[in-house]
């Protein structure tokens, strides 16, 4: 047995306190002359025996009570017998696991068991990069991971360590697989987190004279008292009771990239909850129309309300055309298919990418990369060409799995004609989103960077030069994109409910803890039986 | 002094018939039947009475015998023994004892009784004949010493003997007592009676001195029902032989005591004896 709180174990000594007023009692008796001891002495002598005995009972009920009410204090845990078996030891690995101290946990389990391998997540743990490991932030199930391990790996004793969250354990160890002992350590504690569970914002670039609107989701265990404080730049924007949807709108006049932060106030936070978050604001943008059809200048005309209309591809921000005179690398351009040959020499001459030309009609849903896209039901195109197998571009729509869009770089080339097909794409959002994603995506890749792993040089807002280990918003030295870190929280982090996870195992002795905290109620309850003891015996005894 | 006016007052106008053993004549009026002047009662003629004392102008009248009985005025000799053992220093108790013996001595004198005065310890002893000139001084050269040993009293005839005593003896056996017809004045202490000390205590006995560990109380209420008993049992068989017993509270002035004891003696129903 150990103590969770081993200093309140130094006052044990104090249950003997009751002793030591009885013997203290017992030293300062008085001396006193008295005619007759006579029938003192045949009383006591009669009920000494009974009156000995009660005393005793009453002292030992005493002593008692003060070492029940010290251990309670001193929160025990029970610590099983040692187990000889070897055990592999799978960690979660997902987000929520990062609060908890993982070098005392397997420290702790090392001390228990016969440890044989320790796997995080689907990998063995090197455990002197115990500090810097990664957790999987989206919600990956965890039995999928056990079985992995368990299958690649002959495991027959296993440990798993998990605190819970978003674990779908199966109902039966069989699911799992050759498992002869399965144990697992349940991780919790009583921390409460409110989270930005996502934030997004309308339109996603930031156009001039059009209200932007936010709305940022919140996550986690909610409470009356918490906050909600949104910046952008130095300028508070809203600041108002924390709700799980929060909506707001707001004008973005200055171009280019400007930056915000939503910030979470509340009790009992497991960690500050500021979440970053970027905003990228076009200019009114200078386009290329290199296809004589109203379709294109419709869609432009619905993403920017204001535009400048240019004749030089050199000078233009967006670019639409079936050819081009030269390879512009650095702006968006699409290219539809309008003329067989201007389009493959361009092709041929930026990509040395050839086609065979092939008329075709495709009737489908759409496959893409893009979320949205993938909502287009029933999409009817003819085709201009067929792409050849071994394709260095990658597709962004799909229909039947025959790429329709695909992606050249900066170049978004279309497999149809716009003319060919004007009657389809008339009613359909299908090049509205297509070209609004491509935008959106094109001014994200030149303002933001994703954190790369080798040394990159950043920078802090102030300048000065930093690791971006904690949340904020950062500089590429190299390239001068903005790096935007938050945290990484997965979850709201709830109570396991130990009954979840006693069904997973077919005996449920099976089901063991490292630890076994005395439940309060226990000692609650031996407190209580040792006072109605006593209660009987000073009063009826 | 052990003979104080207050007693002396409290007792001024009192009269009480003491029985008598001697044969000496006195003021003293006995219950005793003898030959004075003084009518006492008819008493129905029975075979065997002098056949002098029937009153023949009743059986004229009424044609049954009736004996006609006189009061006696013998003089009686009276025996005060103090219990003066080690147990009777508590709280006062000789002190007590010596007053109620000397307020005793003037009563019973000024009744032209004679009175002695004996002590009992481990042993018992006489003293000379008690007078108002050797009363201080003999009572005041009484002092503790030694246990109660009531065994150690001699067959004491033709004397009413008085005891007074806290009778804290190990295995007392009253029946010494009244064989040798000896009324009893039980004094005690309010402790000793209630056991009203409080505290833990090593009590050491004043007699035997030995020990014992108590917390008052603990026993106090057994204690008190035994003290209780044994007063009782004490009342019960001492009135069935026709002797005085009272238990004398030293928290009660002792005066007051003995005139409640003294009194109990027109209750005793047997003539001519105490």
């Amino acid at each position: 047995m150990t103590f969770l709180n081993p200093v309140f174990i130094y006052l044990l000594p104090l249950a003997i306190v009751p002793l030591l007023i009885a013997l203290a009692l017992n030293l300062n008796r008085k001396r006193l002359e008295f005619p007759s001891t006579e029938l003192i002495a045949e009383i006591l002598s009669r009920d000494l025996s009974k009156r000995k005995l009660v005393m005793r009972l009453k002292q030992l009920l005493r002593v008692l009570i003060l070492a029940i009410l010290v251990m309670a204090f001193s929160a025990p845990v029970i610590t099983r017998s040692p187990d000889k078996n070897r055990y592999t030891v799978i960690i979660d690995n997902t987000v929520s696991m990062k609060r908890f101290p993982l070098d005392d946990i397997i420290e702790r389990i090392e001390a228990g068991y016969n440890i044989d391998k320790i796997y995080f997540g689907t990998r063995p743990l090197d455990k002197d990069t115990i500090q810097t490991l990664r957790y999987q932030k989206s919600a990956i199930d965890f039995t999928e991971t056990v079985t992995s391990v368990v299958s690649r790996e002959k495991i027959e004793n296993l440990i798993i360590v998990t605190d819970g969250q978003k674990v779908n354990f199966p109902r039966s160890r069989n699911n799992i697989g050759g498992i002869n002992r399965l144990k697992a350590l349940i991780l919790s504690d009583n921390s409460r987190n409110i989270y930005v569970k996502d934030m997004s914002k309308f339109p996603a670039v930031s156009l001039p004279g059009v209200s932007t609107s936010f709305t940022v989701n919140i996550g986690g265990d909610i409470k009356k008292s918490d906050r909600i404080t949104v910046y952008i730049g130095d300028e508070t924007v809203l600041s108002e009771t924390a709700r799980p949807r929060v909506e707001f709108s707001r004008f973005i006049d200055k171009s280019g990239l400007n930056y915000g932060k939503v910030v979470l106030e509340g009790d009992n936070f497991t960690n500050d909850n500021i979440f970053y978050f970027p905003i990228i604001a076009a200019p009114k943008p200078r386009v290329y129309f290199g296809i004589d059809n109203p379709i294109p200048l419709r869609v432009i005309s619905s993403i920017f309300p204001e535009f400048f209309r240019t004749d030089n591809p050199r000078y233009a921000d967006i670019i639409i055309a079936s050819s081009l005179p030269y390879r512009i690398t650095d702006k968006p351009v699409f290219l539809f298919c309008e003329n067989e040959t201007d389009f493959q020499n361009t092709l041929r001459r930026d990509f040395s990418y050839l086609i065979e030309f092939r008329s075709d009609t495709l009737t489908g849903n759409i496959k893409s990369g893009f979320e949205i896209l993938n909502s287009i039901r029933d999409f009817t195109i003819k085709t201009r060409f067929a792409h050849r197998e071994s394709l260095i571009s990658q597709p962004l729509a799909l229909v039947n799995n025959i790429p329709v869009v695909t992606l050249f770089d900066n170049y978004t080339v279309f497999n149809f004609s716009i003319r060919e097909n004007q009657t389809y794409l008339e009613n359909s959002a299908f090049p509205l989103l297509v070209l609004n994603e491509v935008i959106i995506s094109h001014y994200r890749d030149r303002f933001i960077t994703e954190k790369k792993t080798d040394e990159t040089v950043y920078y802090d807002i102030d300048g000065n030069i930093a690791v971006p280990d904690i949340p904020g918003i950062y500089r590429e030295r190299d390239s001068s994109k903005f790096l935007v870190v938050n945290i990484e929280q997965e979850s709201e982090f709830d109570f396991y409910d130990q009954s979840r996870f006693a069904r997973l195992f077919d005996n449920p002795i099976d089901f063991i803890e490292t630890e076994k905290p005395l439940k309060d109620i226990y000692l609650a309850f031996a407190g209580m039986v040792a006072l109605l003891a006593l209660l009987f015996v000073e009063i009826f005894l | 002094m052990y003979l104080e006016k207050e007693a002396i007052d409290y007792f001024r106008r009192y009269e009480f018939y003491l029985p008598v053993y001697s044969i000496q004549q006195g003021d003293n009026r006995s219950r005793i039947i003898g030959h004075n002047m003084e009518f006492e009662q008819y008493n129905p003629y029975n075979p065997g009475d002098n056949i002098r004392d029937i009153d023949w102008k009743v059986f004229a009248r009424s044609d049954k015998l009736f004996v006609k009985n006189y009061g006696s005025d013998l003089r009686s000799r009276v025996r005060i023994i103090i219990d003066n053992s080690k147990s009777m220093a508590y709280g006062d108790k000789l002190e007590t004892a010596k007053r109620i013996a000397a307020i005793f001595q003037h009563i019973l004198t000024n009744r032209k009784n004679q009175v002695f005065l004996s002590v009992i310890n481990d042993y018992y002893s006489d003293y000379e004949r008690l007078l108002v000139s050797n009363l201080e001084e003999t009572l005041e050269s009484i002092k503790t010493i030694g246990k109660t040993r009531i065994t150690e009293i001699p067959p004491l005839s033709r004397e009413a003997v008085f005891l007074i005593s806290d009778l804290w003896e190990k295995d007392l056996d009253i029946h010494t007592l009244l064989r040798n017809r000896i009324n009893v004045i039980h004094l005690l202490t309010p402790e000793e009676t209630d056991l009203s000390i409080h505290g833990n205590f090593e009590l050491l006995d004043m007699e035997t001195q030995s020990k014992v560990n108590v917390i008052p109380k603990d026993i106090r209420d057994k204690y008190r029902k035994m003290i209780h008993n044994r007063i009782t049992e004490y009342h019960k068989e001492f009135t069935a032989c026709g002797l005085l017993y009272g238990v004398f509270s030293t928290d009660t002035a002792y005066y007051v005591n003995l005139k409640k004891y003294l009194e109990k003696i027109k209750t005793i129903k047997k003539r001519g004896k105490l």
